[in-house]
């Protein structure tokens, strides 16, 4: 293609902020009222939009971590204190502010029941929102692939969704495999390293079952996932992967 | 510093293309590596966004804004078949 | 435009140090059009070639026995931040321009990785422009263009190429990296030149 000029299109939108939810001591769900909402898939993001008083603006992208059934819209948010923006939407935005943004986007890293499986899906720290939606999504249509998870938290009290992930372990189909990094509790069961490929191998499928896997999470946390399942096997192209800037894991 | 992928311009390439962008295949003309734009390795804090090959960091992609007019340009893409919106 | 309530971001200062359009920043942003070099010290070495009878070369250790400065600078960066008070060490690049006679009116500074910038030779000469490899007392982080990078304070900090290896001296102006893409091919901050045709 040549070098092209393109007019922007402005399809920004508000939601108000009906809830927030407390994760864990720095992470944050936003729940958004949405007017004509136009749906969207488990996996796909928003660009949230700030504007200060001054015209200053800034923008960043969050996963959806509503599943699409749910009656709202939410994104959860992991406040990085040297941030511009997740420090204002975990510390400052409240229960009826407005806020701008765009989406949903995304078509690559996402899941439908159509795309099958089995899925493993791998997170590092919050990482695991946009693979969430798929759980959720999961559930809510009663679908019948069978999932293996793998998340890696810090600690117990940073790993997002403690409670949900418990609950949805409790699925026949659902496998929750969990490894802290830093601080394990003594009586920790799972496992208390950073991901490698034999943790991989154990957790997820084998080669042969040929897999879907969605890995979510830091940039170096995505490429040791994603390079320890290609050297054990797995099919480049079965491998779907999203990278964010955030906090190591 | 760390690059980001591809899925962190689905927005602004939505804007401006009317459909998701980033389960578009390139081909890149230093190494010949095949992929979708999800997988390129994505700067994005300069003055413009610049995607680049993974194994080989040849330019895929540049976008830069200017007062609301962008410009982009698609070295990885010589011949691009859009995806249906 | 809708303002979000409680988002004050970068603070507009009304000061005569900063630049229209610009706000202040405590951090120091890394900016990046792609991978880190991490250049190993033995191999790197900073040419001036070009319009030049001879190209000449200065090796890390010839670099670091030049006299260097220090100084205090304000930053402008074209993605709207500014940064008060930079305390840089490094050698201006009158001390490798005077070694090299030339008849050339223009530069293209150029990097490891590829990255280049083109600034007039004038902007270079009179004590306006440095090799720097010192940061608030330290080396210079190879994320914000370590083991050296140009400094052209008085210009956008686009201008100041990270990861420095040379500057081709040119009697023809050679747009650089964003020049070519739409930027502004002199970039004064103070003239808000941002964009081609500003």
């Amino acid at each position: 293609m040549e070098r092209a000029a393109l007019l922007r299109r402005l399809t920004w939108q508000t939601g108000t902020v009906i809830s927030t939810i407390s994760e864990t001591p720095r992470v944050k769900t936003i729940v958004l009222a949405v007017a004509d909402w136009s749906g969207h898939r488990a996996g796909q993001h928003i660009d949230v939009r700030l504007t200060a008083p001054d015209g200053y603006q800034t923008e960043r992208s969050y996963s959806i971590a509503s599943a699409p059934e749910d009656d709202h819209l939410s994104i959860t948010v992991e406040r990085l204190d040297d941030g511009e923006v997740s420090p204002y939407l975990v510390d400052e935005l409240r229960e009826g502010d407005e806020l701008e943004f765009r989406g949903p986007v995304g078509g690559h890293f996402v899941w439908d029941d159509d795309l099958g499986g089995p899925l493993f899906l791998v997170a590092g720290g919050s990482g695991v929102v946009p693979l969430r939606a798929m759980l959720r999504h999961h559930q809510a249509i009663g679908s019948k692939v069978p999932v293996r998870v793998l998340c890696s938290a810090r600690s117990l009290e940073l790993l997002i969704y403690r409670d949900e992930l418990k609950e949805l372990a409790a699925d026949d189909l659902i496998d929750i495999s969990i490894t802290l990094t830093r601080e394990p509790p003594r009586s920790w069961r799972g496992y208390r390293r950073r991901i490698d490929p034999a943790m991989l191998s154990t957790t997820g499928w084998a080669t042969r079952k040929e897999p879907l896997t969605y890995i979510c999470g830091p940039t170096a946390f995505v490429e040791t996932a994603a390079a320890g399942l290609v050297a054990l096997g797995h099919d480049a192209r079965r491998i779907r992967t999203e990278r964010f800037g955030g906090t190591g894991v | 510093m760390e690059p980001l992928d591809g899925n962190a311009m689905a927005g602004v390439l939505r804007d401006l293309f009317g459909r998701d962008m980033t389960t578009m295949g390139y081909e890149c003309p230093g190494c010949r590596r095949t992929g979708v734009v999800a997988e390129m390795a994505v700067y994005m804090s300069g003055p413009g966004t610049v995607a680049r090959c993974r194994d080989c960091d040849t330019i895929l992609l540049m976008l830069t804004e200017r007062r609301g007019m962008y410009c982009i340009d698609l070295p990885g893409m010589p011949q691009p078949v859009l995806p249906p919106v | 435009m809708a303002v979000t309530r409680g988002f004050i971001g970068r603070r507009a200062a009304e000061s005569s140090r900063v630049p229209p359009g610009q706000y202040v920043t405590r951090d120091f942003p890394v900016l990046s059009a792609g991978p880190t070099p991490y250049t190993p010290l033995d191999t790197w070495d900073f040419t001036i070639r070009g319009a030049v009878d001879k190209p000449v070369s200065w090796s890390w250790a010839e670099f670091q026995q030049l006299p260097h400065e220090k100084f205090t600078v304000d930053i402008h960066c074209v993605t709207k931040w500014t940064r008060l008070d930079m305390a840089w060490s490094g050698v201006p690049l009158d001390t490798f321009l005077d070694a090299v006679p030339t008849q050339a009116t223009y530069a293209l500074a150029f990097s490891d990785g590829g990255y280049t910038t083109n600034i007039p030779l004038a902007d270079l000469r009179g004590g306006k422009a440095w090799i720097v490899d010192e940061y608030d007392g330290r080396p210079l982080e190879p994320e914000h263009g370590g083991p050296a990078r140009l400094l052209v304070p008085h210009l956008y900090f686009w201008k100041s190429a990270k990861w420095i290896r040379g500057v081709e001296l040119r009697t023809t102006d050679q747009p650089g990296f964003w020049e070519m893409f739409g930027y502004h091919n002199y970039g004064d901050p103070w003239k808000e030149q941002r964009y081609y045709g500003d």
